[in-house]
C-alpha cells in the first residue's frame, strides 16, 4: 500500500497493511540537508529539498507543510525572531489596534507575497508524490488566526471585551481563511492541518469556546478539503468533545501527555485519532524508552482501526539522532499490525 | 460583614464577572476609600481565587486575564485616589520583572505585575526581550531583591541561565534572587532547576507569595 492508500483506508476502518504513522519533521528536514533555518523558513526550494530528505529517510505516511504559525504572522507583517535550532517566532504582532485591520488588501491570499512560500511548497509536495504520500499544509482558522496578527494579549482582550472589534476582526479573518485554504488545497493538499492555537482549554473557556463554534463549524463546512484537527501540543483533550462533529474535519491530534483511550470515547469510534509520542521530547529520550514507548501505545491502540500513530505537540528538534527516530518505525515494524475492525497483517 | 464581601467578590471573579466584581469594591469603596479595598477586600479576595486556581489547574488564561482586569481597575481607582490625597504608596517590596531573551509572551509577566502591584509590591517592568544585565542594572538602580523571570516556550527558557550566570557571576548569588515562570516551567518544573531559578509559581497570583518568600530569603 502507499502511504496515500493507506490513510485513507484508515479514515474509512477499512484493512491496512500496517498501522500508519506520522512524524513532525517540517524543522528536522533543515538539519538534513544543513539548511540555515532563516533561508529553509523563506526559501520553498529549500524547503521542499529538507521535506524530500526527510521522506526518503524516515518515509513517514504524512509530509508536512511548514509547521510554522508565526510565518503566517509574517505574512501579514508581524515580525519574526529566528533561531539556530528552532521555527522561527514572533517578536511583534503587527497590529495593536482592532482597526488596522482596515488597512489590509481585500482577503485573498495572493494579496499576501509571503504567502507564496506556503503554497509553492505544497505545489512541489503534491506533484512529487501526487496520490503516494498525502501533504498536509497547515493553517490556521479565522478565530486563532488574529493571534498572530494581534498577539495574545491584545486578541483575548479584544475577544472578551469588545465584541464589535471581534466581528470586525472576523470579518477579515473569514474570507482570508477561507481564500488561503482554498488556495492550499487547489495547490495539491490533501489535508489542512488546522491547531486551535487560542481555543484551547490553556488560553479560553469552554463558553468562549461555544461562542465562536458556529463561526468554527461554517467556516469548516465551506472549506472544501479534509480537516486534521492539531492539539498542537497545548491542553486539547476537554475541548475534543466541543470539536468531534465539526463538518469535514476527519481527525484529531492529541498531545502526548493525553489519554488515548479517554480522547476515543469522546470521539467516538470512527474518527481518526492521531498521537501520541512526544516529539519534541525524543531528542532528550533514550532509543530504548522510544521504543517501549512507541510499543507501549501500539499495545494499547492495537483493536483500534482509526488510529495512526503520530509524534504529537511541535516539531521534532533538528539536532534528534536519526537512530532516535528510527526506533519508532521499528516499533511500528515490530507492533504495527491491527487486530480489529479492518484487520489485516 | 467584610466576609460576606471578600466571598461576593471571590465569587466574582470565579465567574469572571468584571463588572460585578467592580460593583462590590466601588460600593464598599463609597463607605470607606479604594485602599482600604484594595488591602481588605481585593487582596483576601485574589488569595482566595489563588488557592482556588492552585486546586484547579484547569482554569482558562482567559479566567486569569479577566481577574487581572479586575485587579487593574480597583488600581486605578486607587491610584486616582492617591494623587487626589498625596499619600505616599507603603511598598512591601520592590522586583524587577521582565520577559527574557527572546521571549515575546508577555501576558503572564503583565499579570504578575499587576497582582504585585495589587498587593503592595513596587514593581519595574523591564517589558519583552530583556537581557541579563538589563535586569540586573534595574534591581540594583532600583534596590530590588527579587528579579522575576518570564518565559513560555523551551527556547526562550534557556536563556534565563544567562541570567543566573550573570547574578553569580557578580557576586549576587543569594542576594539578588531569582523567580522564574511561564507555561514552560508547569509543564517542565525539572526546568526551575536547570535555569537556576530559585522558585517557581504556578499561576500570577501565586507569584506573590513567591516574591515574598524570596525578599525574605535574600541577603541583600
Amino acid at each position: 500500500m502507499t502511504s496515500f492508500e493507506r490513510i485513507l483506508a484508515t479514515a474509512q476502518g477499512a484493512p491496512v497493511d500496517r498501522r500508519p504513522f506520522s512524524l513532525l519533521l517540517s524543522l528536522y528536514g533543515a538539519g538534513i540537508i544543513n539548511a540555515p533555518l532563516k533561508e529553509y523558513y523563506s526559501n520553498s526550494d529549500l524547503y521542499y529539498e529538507g521535506q524530500c530528505a526527510a521522506y526518503e529517510t524516515f518515509k513517514s505516511d504524512f509530509i508536512y507543510a511548514p509547521f510554522s504559525i508565526p510565518l503566517l504572522g509574517a505574512a501579514f507583517g508581524s515580525e519574526l525572531k529566528y533561531f539556530e535550532d528552532f521555527p522561527p517566532n514572533l517578536r511583534r504582532p503587527v497590529f495593536s489596534n482592532p482597526d488596522e485591520i482596515l488597512n489590509l488588501p481585500s482577503p485573498q491570499a495572493e494579496n499576501f507575497p509571503r504567502l507564496k512560500y506556503f503554497l509553492d511548497i505544497v505545489q512541489k509536495l503534491s506533484s512529487k508524490y501526487s496520490n503516494q504520500v498525502p501533504v498536509a499544509a497547515i493553517t490556521l482558522s479565522p478565530v486563532d488566526l488574529p493571534i498572530v496578527l494581534f498577539g495574545l494579549d491584545k486578541w483575548l482582550e479584544i475577544v472578551l471585551f469588545d465584541r464589535e472589534a471581534t466581528k470586525k476582526v472576523l470579518d477579515y479573518t473569514i474570507p482570508f481563511c477561507l481564500d488561503f485554504n482554498s488556495s492550499l488545497l487547489g495547490c495539491g493538499a490533501t489535508f489542512l492541518v488546522i491547531p486551535p492555537v487560542f481555543l484551547n482549554p490553556s488560553i479560553v473557556t469552554k463558553e468562549i469556546v461555544e461562542r465562536f463554534l458556529p463561526i468554527i463549524n461554517s467556516f469548516n463546512s465551506e472549506t472544501k478539503g479534509y480537516i486534521i484537527n492539531h492539539s498542537g501540543g497545548t491542553r486539547y483533550l476537554p475541548f475534543i468533545d466541543l470539536y468531534k462533529d465539526s463538518p469535514n474535519t476527519i481527525a484529531y491530534v492529541v498531545s502526548a501527555n493525553e489519554d488515548l483511550k479517554i480522547a476515543r470515547n469522546k470521539l467516538g469510534p470512527k474518527k481518526i485519532l492521531a498521537g501520541n509520542i512526544d516529539g519534541t521530547e525524543l531528542i532528550n529520550s533514550s532509543s530504548e524508552k522510544i521504543y517501549r514507548k512507541s510499543i507501549d501505545i501500539l499495545d494499547q491502540m492495537q483493536d483500534d482501526p482509526y488510529f495512526i500513530f503520530a509524534t504529537s505537540n511541535a516539531d521534532i528538534p533538528i539536532k534528534t539522532p536519526i537512530e532516535k527516530i528510527r526506533m519508532i518505525k521499528e516499533a511500528i515494524k515490530e507492533k504495527g499490525r491491527i487486530t480489529s475492525g479492518g484487520a489485516k497483517v | 460583614m467584610i466576609s460576606e464581601q471578600i466571598e461576593s467578590l471571590f465569587q466574582a471573579l470565579k465567574i469572571s464577572d468584571r463588572i460585578a466584581a467592580n460593583d462590590i469594591v466601588d460600593e464598599y469603596a463609597i463607605k470607606n476609600n479604594y485602599e482600604d479595598a484594595l488591602k481588605n477586600l481585593l487582596e483576601p479576595a485574589l488569595l482566595l481565587f489563588g488557592e482556588y486556581w492552585m486546586k484547579n489547574p484547569d482554569i482558562s488564561l482567559a479566567n486569569g486575564y479577566i481577574v487581572g482586569k479586575i485587579a487593574e481597575d480597583i488600581l486605578l481607582k486607587t491610584a486616582k485616589e492617591y494623587n487626589k490625597r498625596k499619600h505616599e504608596k507603603i511598598h512591601k517590596g520592590i522586583a524587577v520583572v521582565g520577559n527574557i531573551e527572546d521571549d515575546y509572551h508577555s501576558l503572564g509577566r503583565r499579570l504578575v505585575s499587576v497582582f504585585l502591584e495589587a498587593s503592595g509590591w513596587e514593581v519595574h517592568d523591564l517589558g519583552n526581550d530583556v537581557l541579563p544585565e538589563e535586569f540586573i542594572n534595574c534591581a540594583l538602580d532600583n534596590g530590588a531583591k527579587v528579579i522575576g523571570a518570564s518565559a513560555m516556550m523551551f527556547v526562550n527558557a534557556k536563556n534565563i541561565k544567562k541570567l543566573r550566570d550573570e547574578i553569580d557571576n557578580r557576586g549576587y548569588k543569594d542576594k539578588l534572587m531569582l523567580a522564574v515562570g511561564g507555561a514552560i516551567f508547569n509543564l517542565r518544573p525539572e526546568l526551575v532547576k536547570t535555569v537556576g531559578g530559585d522558585g517557581t509559581a504556578l499561576n500570577a497570583i501565586s507569584a506573590v507569595k513567591l516574591f515574598e518568600e524570596l525578599s525574605l530569603r535574600s541577603k541583600l
